[in-house]
């Protein structure tokens, strides 16, 4: 089996139920909302390490849920 | 070999604490599908306190009422997740590769699927 | 040949009793360990023999000598093979003494367990994230989850000898030796060689040993068969001494693959699985992994040209890649990286005991067992494809299905022209039930709605639709489709079919996003509907019952054919439509009732294939056909379907941003002579490529080919005419047919 997701309303399940959506996040230290929209749109981060991902429940509910995923293990948190 | 049949749903989406508050018909079937969103089985509709609440019929689903032992086979074959030990209750995720919903009672429960995957769900699980 | 064997025998104990090899050579271990007594079982290559009993019938190939085993023909589909799902806390792997005793504590502690054994048929294949346990056994495949732990308790394999010639018949492990005489195979002259490891063959007291030595096997001879073995003893003593069999002992090397597999899984070793590995001593000569044929000079060979990691040495020779994932090699190969690393060390003790040289052995991956592709597919599934309320009716009919948009839909049904005709001269149904179809409702709807279109929603009135562009953040052209309003806080949405799973995600993700008050249901799969169109649709309608006539972009309700429909004015066609969206279990009632409502009208269905030509007649892009990922609505000449006065709507400032650069390519319609092109076709200016055909089709109403292509800017124009498989094509404006567009508003 695969790596899990707990959706909060049907859950844990298989992640071959959900579909990904990245959320692109700005730095906070980009203030200017023109260069944060550019970013917003145009770049994107890849830490290593916790970040926060939107997944939508295809196979359950059909609602999107957000996880806080450690990239370098796949450990699931929230 | 039972069948998938069309099952007569009405879906109701309203805010999740306008269902919460809703008191279902005695013998109505309500599958909370999300939070904001009940699968209702029943033969009249209670009222909803969300003025924009979206409640039509569906005929989207087809469905089979099967046996314990008929259901856990199926799972033991098709399903990799673990299912709830109460009773009764509605789950849903992917069966055979679909998404399906589950209503278990004790002694039988009710599988539930769109009705566009219906024949090919029906395929797999050998319920054709 | 056939061979004799009893009830409980294996294959390899069958062969051997009989004087035969499963394979060509190599030292055997009669424990499922080695790869040397692989064979082609009923046509099934990699099959331990070792651990196959013996059937009637049974059909066993040696591999070819200088081959990889052959494969069935590729026409010849294997068994299907099933799975079965089962849940428990802890699942314990191997019942000899340890696993009995970490399964009777589990039980204790009141875990429910799940015990496997290969001696029970249960072979272990690999473990997954997650933990889940594969296992293989005669009736499928288990996939065991397991909630709390698994514990591994496989024991040890015995280390093989490394040494010239070790790739003859007749060297055995002692375990094997002992099991092998055991089941009256016939050793012969044996001799006994312990190099570091002990061996106790007294309990086999018909093994006829000719000589029991302590030291090195220098060199196996013999040609294919065992003839001798030249010993070294500790004292640096060699002697030639004749033999049928030789048994070497070598010490012990934990069954770990499981474990080194699962790393931050909670997987533990217990017993024989969790001991220390012996370390045999550094190769010099001869086969070190006979999987890959990687020799002693091999390692040599990559250690000299700097690869001294155990990870990389087995990249740099593929040890440890084989069927027997490394258990005979690692060991020697943990031996020279750290004999080697000594010996280049200065500073270093030339102990190669010392353990902090002993490099670990590198991460096992599953599987650890050669699978069948149907062992490999058991309980997986691939992508279903959706089938509309008329899918029936479509094979009914015999149209040609194809899998396209992500549904089953009807390409034709035979005559694809005579549908051409029905909608342009009579009327004709088609099946779009796969559009998606969203209903949006709440305070909110009408503000959401304003954000996320580049239309003016609000000055849609109610009762009406409108054709929408559908961009993304990046201005590019996702999708299309239209909005209808229901009221002042209702609205339905479709999209397109290939758009449609994508929409409702898109739809959920902005509302959460800009916390809408909105609720939203999709209808896509619930609803079916069916496209009435052609010059008689409109009568069509009036005898299934339509009472008012609809003007072009409107909707209502209606009950057509006594089935409760949902219809749209609209055209794709170029012809007079309508979209009857029902429930979809009463597709097939309502698609009958119109086939004979229309009979004498001349209807007739139409498919895909008639559909797309309709609309390319009419000059429409198809989403995903004709556009690209970077397409905005300046370069598909749709800047007319975006409100740029808009405060704001999702890829408006993008588009302001692109609006900036100078427009470098669009996408126009061409039109040339007979025969169409195929979509994709390059388009050719002055000998330079301009482009490419997106949409191409032969009109037989226009009598000539219209297509829809990608063209740059040349010197900041638009060619006007451009080369199209070698000939020459015009660049016109489309639509092709009915610019008026006065016969969809008819």
């Amino acid at each position: 089996m695969s790596i899990q997701i707990s959706c909060p309303h049907c859950g844990k399940r298989p992640i071959e139920e959900f579909t990904y959506g990245e959320i692109p996040r700005v730095p906070d230290h980009i203030t200017d909302p023109d260069a944060r929209n550019v970013d917003r749109v145009f770049m994107y981060t890849n830490p290593a390490g916790v970040q926060t991902e939107r997944w939508f429940h295809l196979y359950g509910c059909r609602r999107w849920l957000t996880v806080r995923r450690d990239t370098r293990d796949n450990q699931m948190s929230e | 070999m039972p069948e998938l049949k069309s099952l007569p749903f009405t879906r109701i989406v309203a805010t999740p604490m306008a269902l919460d508050a809703t008191i279902w018909p005695a013998e109505a079937l309500a599958f909370r599908a999300a939070n904001d969103e009940v699968l209702l089985l029943a033969s009249s509709l209670p009222t909803i306190a969300d003025p924009h609440a979206i409640i039509l019929p569906d005929s989207g689903f087809v469905g089979v009422w099967l046996s314990a032992e008929a259901l856990q086979a199926i799972f033991e074959q098709h399903c990799e997740w673990a299912l709830p030990a109460t009773r009764p209750v509605f789950v849903q995720g992917a069966v055979a590769g679909i998404a399906a919903k589950l209503w278990l009672e004790a002694e039988r429960g009710l599988l539930i699927v769109p009705a566009a995957y219906g024949h090919d769900f029906a395929e797999r699980t050998g319920l054709a | 040949m056939p061979v004799a064997f009893e009830a409980g025998d294996s294959v390899l104990v069958t062969l051997q009793r009989a004087g035969l090899h499963p394979n060509h050579g190599g030292c055997l271990c009669a424990a499922g360990d080695c790869p040397h007594c692989l064979a082609t079982v009923n046509g099934v290559a990699y099959v331990r023999t070792c651990q196959t009993l013996a059937q009637p019938g049974m059909i066993v190939e040696s591999f070819p000598t200088d081959d990889y085993p052959h494969l069935p023909p590729n026409t010849q589909r294997g068994p299907t093979v099933s799975a079965r799902n089962l849940h428990c806390d802890v699942v314990v792997i191997g019942m000899g003494e340890a696993g009995q005793a970490a399964a009777a504590a589990a039980t204790a502690a009141g875990k429910s367990v799940i015990t496997l054994d290969d001696k029970a048929g249960q072979e272990v294949v690999g473990i997954y994230p997650e933990l889940m346990v594969v296992a293989r056994t005669d009736t499928g495949m288990l996939h065991i989850h397991a909630h709390d732990e698994v514990v591994v308790a496989t024991g040890a394999a015995e280390i093989q000898p490394v040494a010239p010639g070790n790739h003859l018949r007749g060297i055995v492990t002692p375990r094997a030796a002992t099991h092998l005489a055991a089941k009256g195979v016939a050793l012969g002259r044996v001799v006994v060689v312990e190099s570091g490891g002990a061996v106790n063959l007294s309990t086999s007291p018909a093994l006829n040993i000719v000589a029991h030595r302590k030291g090195q096997v220098l060199q196996f001879e013999g040609l294919d068969t065992l003839k001798a073995v030249v010993i070294q003893d500790d004292n640096g003593l060699s002697q030639r001494i004749e033999c049928d069999t030789a048994v070497v002992g070598l010490g012990f090397t934990p069954r770990d693959l499981l474990v080194r597999m699962a790393a931050g899984l909670k997987v533990r070793a217990v017993g024989d699985a969790a001991r220390e590995a012996d370390l045999p001593p550094c190769p010099n000569a001869g086969m070190v992994c006979s999987c890959s044929s990687v020799s002693a000079a091999d390692l040599q060979r990559v250690w000299d040209q700097g690869f001294h990691e155990m990870e990389l040495v087995k990249r740099a020779t593929l040890a440890g890649t084989g069927p027997c994932q490394g258990v005979v090699c690692v060991p020697h190969m943990r031996s020279f990286l750290a004999t080697r690393t000594a010996a280049a060390d200065p500073s270093a003790m030339p102990d190669i005991t010392r353990l902090s040289k002993v490099q670990a052995p590198f991460t096992a991956r599953p599987v650890v067992r050669q699978l069948t592709l149907g062992e490999v597919a058991a309980g997986a599934h691939h992508h279903a494809t959706p089938r509309t309320g008329l899918d029936a009716e479509h094979r009914r009919l015999g149209a040609v299905m194809d899998r396209i948009g992500g549904w089953w839909r009807p390409w034709h049904y035979g005559n694809p022209l005579a549908e051409y005709w029905a909608v342009r001269e009579a009327v004709s149904i088609g099946d779009v039930s796969t559009l998606g179809k969203m209903i949006v409702s709440g305070p909110d709807t009408l503000a959401f709605l304003e954000r996320l279109y580049p239309t003016k929603v609000s000055s849609i009135a109610a009762g009406r639709s409108r054709y929408v562009l559908i961009l993304d953040e990046r201005g590019y052209v996702m999708d299309d489709g239209l909005i209808c309003k229901d009221s002042d806080t209702r609205y339905t949405l479709t999209f397109t079919s290939g758009g449609s799973s994508h929409a409702e995600m898109w739809l959920r993700d902005w509302a959460e996003g800009w916390n809408m008050d909105v609720r939203i249901l999709n209808q896509t799969m619930s609803l079916g509907a069916i496209n009435v169109t052609g010059p008689l649709a409109t009568q069509l309608l009036q005898r299934a019952g339509l009472t008012q006539p609809y003007k072009f972009m409107q909707h209502g309700h209606a009950s057509i054919a006594n089935v409760p429909c949902r219809v749209y004015r609209l055209s794709f066609t170029g012809e007079v439509s309508y979209e009857l969206h029902h429930p979809v279990d009463q597709s097939a009632k309502l698609w009958r009732t119109l086939m004979t409502l229309g009979a004498d009208l001349g209807i007739r269905p139409h498919g895909l294939q008639t559909l797309l030509q309709l609309r390319l007649e009419k000059g429409h892009v198809i989403v995903g056909q004709d556009t690209d990922f970077d397409s905005t609505p300046r370069r598909i000449g749709m800047e007319w379907a975006l409100r740029m006065d808009k405060v704001d709507f999702l890829g408006k400032p993008a588009i302001e941003r692109t609006n900036k650069t100078v427009l470098d390519k669009q996408l126009v319609g061409f039109e040339m002579s007979a025969p169409a092109t195929f979509e994709g076709a390059n388009i050719m200016y002055e000998g330079e490529y301009v482009g490419y055909v997106t949409s191409s089709t032969h009109s037989p109403l226009l009598g000539k080919v219209v297509m829809l292509g990608w063209l740059k800017l040349v010197n900041g124009a638009l060619p006007s005419e451009v080369m199209i498989d070698g000939r020459l094509a015009r660049r016109v404006d489309v639509p092709f047919y009915d610019k008026e567009g006065g016969r969809a508003r008819a």
